[in-house]
């Protein structure tokens, strides 16, 4: 399916049809629910969901979620709402975990882990397992020729740790570049202009920077995943909420894999979304639909934890200790402690049972 | 020409600077060729190299990642597709229905059985790449059914799934076991199949998929060269596929080794791009590693390698040659240089050895001027020739004033000579001469005073007295004279002299004049000189006598000797007085002959002493002076040359004077 996706003409017939559907307002079935709301503010009805306008796969999904009116009908039938709270990377929402603000949230690893050390969560299940890279000119290429550049990086995300791993893969330290923190979306203008000599940064920006500018390439990928995160109070005072969210995040995938027109309206949505949030351009349609097929659609079949995962052999470990060895971690993190965060159960007994939590029955006909 | 060939010459420096250019511009240019130059301006062979190393082992890579995937996702739909097949389903609602009631439709289960191995068969004959297809319980892996019949009942060696994870129908799981013979291993690729009943037991599809495949189309490395090598490991870097160059030569066991090394922990961990590290036998290499994500918990590390050594032999190859031909054009280039050094100074070099010959005192030496050469160096050789020609001229003229004026020195200096020797005769004679008179003169008194007797009145006594004063005063006056004339005539008889020693002699010589007086003599220490023992007794006597005639209309008089080094290290003797002292004005006729600064009636002498002292002291190659001030006393203080303490032999200081 992929390879027909990716064909130009059929791209360009579902660009035509996508455009014509962001146009017509989707047919409502029976009463609307009230839209989701952005919001910081947290009463008793409203459940927060953090999000990350500005990341193709994990913007993708939220915002199809948004637009769910299962999901809204289900929470309003519980007397909630649905509040939306946006981010621009996922550091900024280890804070508003720990201090309560958000109950649900996509974030990368990294910031998962954070939060793990920080906060009482729960790691539910996988939303993305993608890569992130440094992109540079190619005389800066291979890495090692970074030494005593300025390396532009958003901090405490994901790619600020791919890129401590990459620089170690080139026998560098943190120390032998200059990191400069910038915002994801300061990254790519500041290296046209030679403020910074590269950039770590995660797709579509990696590729759409790749696409728009030829001279730019990416002489080192690495893989980082992101994760569903649920605060434990709100999983265990509210359980019906949450699988309420985790099975909107369920049948958003499904929903998604089952057409290309839905992804590329999901597609759609994610663009226009990340340009209201930060006024610039955003990666193309196409751009963010081979991003979100990647990175999330090909491992949406069982995104649940893996039991090996909570090994000392599993990946997250690696990064724990890795991260840990970087002197990264808060003092609270230890890995009984994020260990215990990885849920294996929550999503799997949604899974099991699809027709209940009504995974395959969609509708995102709500008005956002 | 060994002059010539010495380090400071032109010919010299001119090789050493033209060597030291060759050889700064042959490693400045090797090192552009090599390294480049800065800011990207010229990129060096070593990058360039580098750059089309990592550029090919990356397209490599690529294409096996992108081979690999394909391969899985081929895989995976084959498996997916068999899953939906309905002949499965069939199979699990009678696995299902047996399980519940076991002796139930027994046969028909069997057919079931064979239908599914036979279309699990059929597959297998259609796609040729796997291994044996089976049907294992999700749980605890037991086999249902296989391709292979000797696994029926068999347990896969790793479970599918955990007791606490529940299968989900669709989902696709992927590992890697080792088979029975340990020799080789299979990658199992699984989907958990939908249950007929929430109390059916779980079942899965595996694809048993031998990896020797993998090994095969993996080592299709064509552009890698002779160390080119591609290593596959899991997410825990076991290697899948056995080492190109295995350390100690036998090919390693599938799944058995775990790849130490940078480059497969990367890969494993889900890096993509290029590195410069050490390989698992600490090689240095170049590679390009990729991650192959196929679920989210089963990835492949791909490493494609090749020794540093091999990629960058060419361009140490070129440097050799490079250096090899720049060596041998560098010879023949000096030498010809040195050729035409050697023609071009070898006028510059007649000019020197001229003016070397000259600067030796050989006045007639000219520069050879042959009359070929041209400019600057003909000008310098007219030059030097003719300054050379005027050096000599004013040489010839000088030596014939100098030679003038030596003549007439000479002449003059035999008159002095023979006026002095004159002189000296008439002195010697004269005083010798006047001793026998002056003696008869100072002897007749006494007899005319014997022979008058008493007829001598008082007036003749007083004459007679006159007469035998000036007779004594004549005699002192021709001893001095006599003495005087004779220390321009004897010879030096130089020792060593104490004259500590010297001085305590002298004391004891004069110790009459000091017959009732208060006299305080202070005689530091004194040194051993070279000199004439004699005159040197002479000159203190004479000194020393002064001191103590200066001093005797002094109440308390006070003399002292005393001895230091001066500038040169000459020893300087100095004897003062506290007496009458003399004007200063009158200093420069103190050591004439004759000169007395003070009238006879105070104090008696005849103006010989200090001359005397004078002459000796310059006869020892010395110098002699005196200060001065009228009534608080005199020094005289005289240089001698000096000698060791501890003089081997005596030195007789009572030799009686001459």
């Amino acid at each position: 399916m992929s390879m027909k996706i990716c064909h130009h003409s059929s791209w360009l017939l579902l660009f035509l049809v996508a455009a014509l559907l962001l146009h017509l307002r989707p047919a409502a079935a029976g009463p609307a629910p009230l839209p989701p709301q952005e919001s910081s503010a947290k009463d008793g009805k409203a459940v927060v969901f953090g999000t990350l306008p500005y990341s193709a796969p994990l913007g993708v999904i939220s915002e199809v979620m948004r637009r769910d009116a299962i999901l809204a009908k289900g929470l309003q039938a519980q007397g909630k709402k649905l509040v939306v709270q946006s981010f621009l990377k996922g550091h900024d929402m280890v804070p508003a975990m720990k201090q309560g603000d958000i109950d649900i949230a996509f974030v990368g690893d990294v910031p998962a882990l954070m939060m793990a050390s920080e906060s009482d969560i729960l790691i539910a299940g996988l939303v993305k397992l993608g890569s992130g890279g440094i992109v540079t000119r190619a005389q800066y290429a291979p890495l090692a020729n970074l030494r005593g550049k300025r390396i532009g990086v958003p901090q405490g995300a994901s790619v600020y740790f791919g890129l401590l791993l990459a620089l170690e893969a080139a026998g560098m330290e943190e120390t032998d570049v200059e990191v400069v923190f910038m915002e994801p979306n300061e990254l790519l203008p500041a290296l046209l202009d030679k403020k910074i000599e590269a950039m770590s940064i995660w797709p579509p920006i990696l590729d759409a920077a790749l696409h728009d500018h030829p001279e730019l390439i990416c002489p080192q990928r690495f893989m980082n995943a992101s994760y569903v995160v649920l605060s434990r109070s709100f999983a265990d005072r509210q359980p019906e909420a949450a699988a309420l969210l985790l099975s909107a995040y369920l049948r958003a995938m499904r929903w998604m894999r089952d057409a290309p027109v839905n992804l590329l309206l999901a597609a759609g949505w994610t663009k226009a979304r990340a340009e209201e949030f930060q006024p610039q351009p955003f990666a193309s349609l196409k751009s963010i639909c081979v991003t979100t097929e990647h990175d999330i659609l090909a491992y949406a079949t069982n995104p649940t934890i893996r039991h090996a995962e909570r090994e000392e052999s599993g990946q997250i470990y690696k990064l724990f200790t890795f991260l840990e060895k970087k002197g990264k971690l808060p003092a609270s993190a230890s890995w009984p402690r994020l260990r215990k965060s990885l849920d294996i159960h929550l999503l799997r007994g949604i899974l099991s049972q699809p027709d209940k939590h009504l995974l395959n029955v969609y509708d995102y006909s709500l008005e956002n | 020409m060994r002059a010539s060939l010495a380090p400071h010459t032109l010919r010299h420096r001119l090789l050493l600077i033209t060597a030291a250019c060759l050889l700064t511009t042959f490693l400045g240019m090797t090192a552009v060729i090599v390294f480049g130059l800065p800011y990207g301006l010229l990129p060096g062979e070593l990058h360039q190299q580098e750059h089309n190393a990592l550029a090919r082992l990356g397209a490599v890579a690529d294409n096996k990642k992108t081979l690999l995937a394909l391969w899985f996702n081929e895989w995976f739909g084959d498996l997916k597709l068999a899953s939906q097949n309905p002949l499965l389903a069939a199979f699990s609602t009678a696995y299902s229905a047996a399980e519940q009631v076991p002796a139930r439709d027994e046969p028909q289960m069997e057919q079931r059985r064979q239908e599914v191995i036979g279309w699990l068969q059929s597959i297998r004959q259609a796609y040729d790449h796997y291994d044996h297809l089976e049907v294992v319980t999700a749980r605890v892996g037991a086999v249902i059914l296989s391709t292979d019949e000797s696994r029926a009942g068999a347990k896969m060696p790793l479970p599918l799934k955990n007791a606490e994870e529940i299968p989900i129908p669709g989902e696709l799981a992927a590992f890697l076991v080792s088979e029975d013979d340990g020799k080789t291993a299979h990658l199992c690729l699984a989907v958990h199949l939908a249950s007929p009943a929430a109390t059916a037991t779980p079942m899965a599809l595996v694809f048993h998929i031998d990896t020797s495949i993998l090994i095969d189309k993996l080592r299709d490395i064509p552009l890698l060269g002779a160390s080119g090598e591609i290593q596959l490991v899991d997410m825990n870097q076991i290697l899948l596929t056995p080492l190109r160059h295995p350390a100690n030569g036998k090919p390693d066991t599938p799944l058995q080794t775990r790849l130490e090394s940078k480059l497969a922990q990367y890969a494993a961990w889900g890096n993509d791009g290029t590195m410069q590290a050490e390989d698992s036998q600490g090689v240095p290499v170049l590679a390009a590693v990729r991650h192959i994500r196929i679920l989210p918990d089963f990835g492949l590390g791909l490493v494609v390698k090749q020794d540093q050594a091999e990629v960058f032999a060419p361009i140490y190859q070129r440097v050799t040659t490079l250096a090899t031909v720049a060596g041998a054009g560098a010879l023949v280039l000096l030498l010809a240089i040195f050729f035409m050094a050697r023609s071009l100074l070898k006028p510059l070099e007649g000019v020197a050895a001229a003016a070397r010959r000259l600067q030796g005192g050989d006045l007639t030496a000219r520069a050879t001027a042959t009359g070929q050469e041209q400019g600057e160096v003909q000008v310098l050789a007219t030059a030097f020739n003719a300054m050379a020609e005027e050096v000599q001229n004013w040489n010839e003229r000088l030596n014939a004033i100098v030679a003038e004026r030596t003549a007439e020195l000479q002449d003059r200096t035999g008159q002095l000579e023979a006026l002095n020797a004159e002189l000296e005769s008439f002195n010697h004679t004269v005083s010798h001469d006047l001793r026998t008179p002056i003696r008869a003169l100072a002897g007749f008194p006494d007899l005319l005073e014997t022979h008058l007797g008493e007829r001598l009145d008082d007036k003749g006594r007083q004459y007679l007295a006159a007469i035998r004063s000036a007779a004594r005063r004549m005699s002192e006056i021709t001893t001095g004279l006599l003495n005087f004339s004779r220390l321009g005539r004897v010879d030096l008889a130089m020792s060593d002299v104490d004259l500590a020693v010297l001085v305590s002699k002298v004391r004891e010589d004069l110790a009459a004049m000091s017959e009732g007086r208060q006299v305080e003599w202070q005689v530091s220490e004194l040194p051993v000189v070279k000199g004439d023992p004699l005159l040197l007794r002479i000159a203190l006597t004479n000194l020393l006598s002064n001191a103590l005639k200066f001093s005797r209309q002094t109440a308390a008089a006070r003399i002292r000797v005393t001895a230091a080094l001066d500038e040169d290290g000459a020893p300087t003797v100095t004897v003062s007085d506290n007496g009458t002292g003399f004007d200063m004005k009158y200093a420069d006729r103190l050591f004439k002959m004759f000169s007395r600064l003070h009238p006879s009636e105070t104090f008696e002498g005849t103006g010989i002493g200090l001359a005397t002292v004078s002459r000796i002291v310059r006869r020892h190659g010395g110098r002699i002076w005196a200060l001065s001030t009228p009534g608080a006393g005199a020094s005289f203080s005289f240089t001698l040359a000096v000698a060791p303490r501890d003089a081997p032999h005596a030195v007789d200081v009572n030799r009686s004077t001459p």
